[in-house]
């Protein structure tokens, strides 16, 4: 199932920071049915040049804790946003991922955030 | 269901229920929030092209004075009111028109409490989640006032409405009013405040909620019923609930829904401050997401719970969410009369109903709404 969608993160430099947004599309020819367990429908993941977790979307913030459900027909697509506000300087392995319980999709790109800001 | 001549929209769901009371549920909605479909009937065109502009979809001219649009409810009011348009009448399969009564309601003998002449009035019962429907048939007797600290994204009248659905359907938990149609809440009377800390998607940063969670406080208000949570904490988050603790705000908030697991309970349920609250099944047995840990407090109905959404409509949702609702419906029960917070705090725990379950997983037990208002029920 998992197969069958497509993820792509595109970063956008704004006055606050950087603006993630992860595109999960289907590509496959069936309905892909994605399960969630809370409000929490993706996840963003900054990796320093040191291997080590440099920010976590998820980390300052609560979701609404109710199951939720989101089926993506052939060909559709669907977005989430998230922004990384004033990141240090340096070189990031970037990734979003969908945070379903039974369907799988991430992206991962290295972002360099220019110093002296 | 026109909305002219002076005549409320309640007022007209009100006359239609009753005529088609015996048909029970209508169908309901496969709802995007706060659009519905209506049809309007215009006395020149430039009504018609007045229903066009406002359409988030024309679904059908006819040849006669009329189009079939998709058009946030918001809309309605305005199109309403103007001279070139006859009428504007919702397109009839989306309502529930016999009131129900949620199971969960039911199970935690709050219909109990009701028949016992407890409403729940006088209370304030903020709901920190994604907004209220400002409009919803259900609710729109009990809504206090809003504000938001994230907001509503889209066509809304204000911007603490709901542009999810999650915070509506807590709302009618809490508090959806008595009447004929739809459904009843916990309380029936109490006001209900919407503050937004939830975006779109249902997420909310911990310092929007933090200053949600200041703002009940400041206003005074009773209970704050937050359906939130995640794995890690906030400290700002946690002085927030201290604050508003130390002003006497009952905080109520979601174990998390992490479950099957041990020791897992959320934050900000897992503070002292808050009741946390685990959920149950109609059963009574534990719901499979449900977190538990030796922070829960009670556990209360959160699987497939029939509450209020966005467009006048109703669903089904499941999880520590739902249940949340319930005890924050309760705790206004008890502070309408007169108990402080950390006395209903008390009372909910110490009448609360033994289910059997392990501690960590039903905490003191089941709300039972009415015995904690003083009400002998042998109801289950």
């Amino acid at each position: 199932m998992a197969d069958t969608l497509a993820a792509t993160l595109t970063v956008t430099p704004t006055e606050e920071g950087l603006e993630l947004t992860l595109t999960v599309e289907n590509v496959g020819d069936d309905a892909v049915d994605c399960s969630f367990a809370d409000g929490q429908r993706a996840e963003f993941v900054a990796v320093d040049a040191d291997g080590a977790e440099a920010w976590r979307w998820s980390d300052d913030r609560g979701f609404a804790m109710a199951l939720g459900n989101e089926t993506l027909a052939p060909g559709e697509t669907v977005a989430y946003d998230a922004v990384w506000a004033s990141p240090p300087a340096g070189e990031y392995e970037v990734t979003g991922s969908l945070a379903a319980t039974d369907a799988a999709a991430s992206a991962t790109m290295t972002v360099v955030v220019p110093g002296g800001r | 269901m026109v909305y002219r001549d002076g005549k409320t929209r309640r007022d007209v769901l009100k006359a239609t229920g009753a005529a088609v009371a015996t048909t029970g549920l209508a169908g309901m909605a496969s709802a995007s929030p706060g659009t519905v479909e209506v049809n309007v009937g215009y006395s020149a065109d430039s009504g018609k092209r007045a229903a066009k502009a406002e359409a988030d979809e024309v679904v059908r001219e006819f040849n006669f004075d009329a189009v079939t649009i998709r058009v946030n409810e918001n809309a309605i009011e305005g199109l309403s009111r103007r001279p070139d348009v006859r009428y504007v009448e919702k397109n009839g399969r989306m309502h529930a028109l016999a009131q129900r009564t949620p199971w969960g309601i039911d199970r935690t003998d709050s219909e109990v409490a009701h028949a016992n002449g407890s409403t729940g009035a006088g209370a304030d019962v903020a709901i920190l989640d994604t907004g209220i429907d400002s409009d919803h048939p259900d609710l729109r007797a009990n809504l206090g006032s809003g504000r938001a600290f994230v907001k509503a994204r889209g066509k809304y009248q204000y911007d603490w409405d709901d542009d999810n659905d999650h915070g509506t359907h807590c709302a009618g938990t809490a508090g959806a009013d008595d009447d004929t149609q739809g459904v009843v809440g916990v309380s029936t009377e109490a006001t209900l405040h919407a503050v937004k800390v939830l975006d779109k998607r249902g997420s909310g940063s911990f310092s929007d909620i933090a200053a949600g969670v200041e703002y009940v406080a400041d206003r005074g208000w009773d209970v704050g019923s937050m359906s939130l949570g995640a794995s890690a904490g906030s400290a700002a988050l946690r002085d927030a609930c201290q604050y508003a603790v130390d002003r006497g705000v009952l905080l109520v908030a979601a174990a998390g829904n992490s479950g099957p697991c041990t020791d897992c309970v959320g934050y900000p349920a897992a503070y002292p401050e808050c009741v946390a609250v685990s959920s149950s099944a109609s059963d009574d047995s534990l719901s499979s997401f449900s977190s538990t840990g030796p922070e829960v407090d009670i556990i209360a109905p959160g699987t497939d719970v029939y509450s209020t959404v966005p467009g006048g409509s109703y669903a089904t949702f499941s999880g520590t969410s739902m249940a949340t609702p319930h005890v924050a419906g309760a705790a206004g029960q008890l502070m309408a009369d007169g108990y402080t917070a950390s006395e209903a705090r008390s009372r909910l725990t110490n009448t609360a109903e033994d289910l059997g379950l392990a501690s960590n997983e039903q905490g003191a037990g089941l709300l039972d709404t009415a015995a904690a208002l003083g009400y002998t029920s042998t109801d289950d």
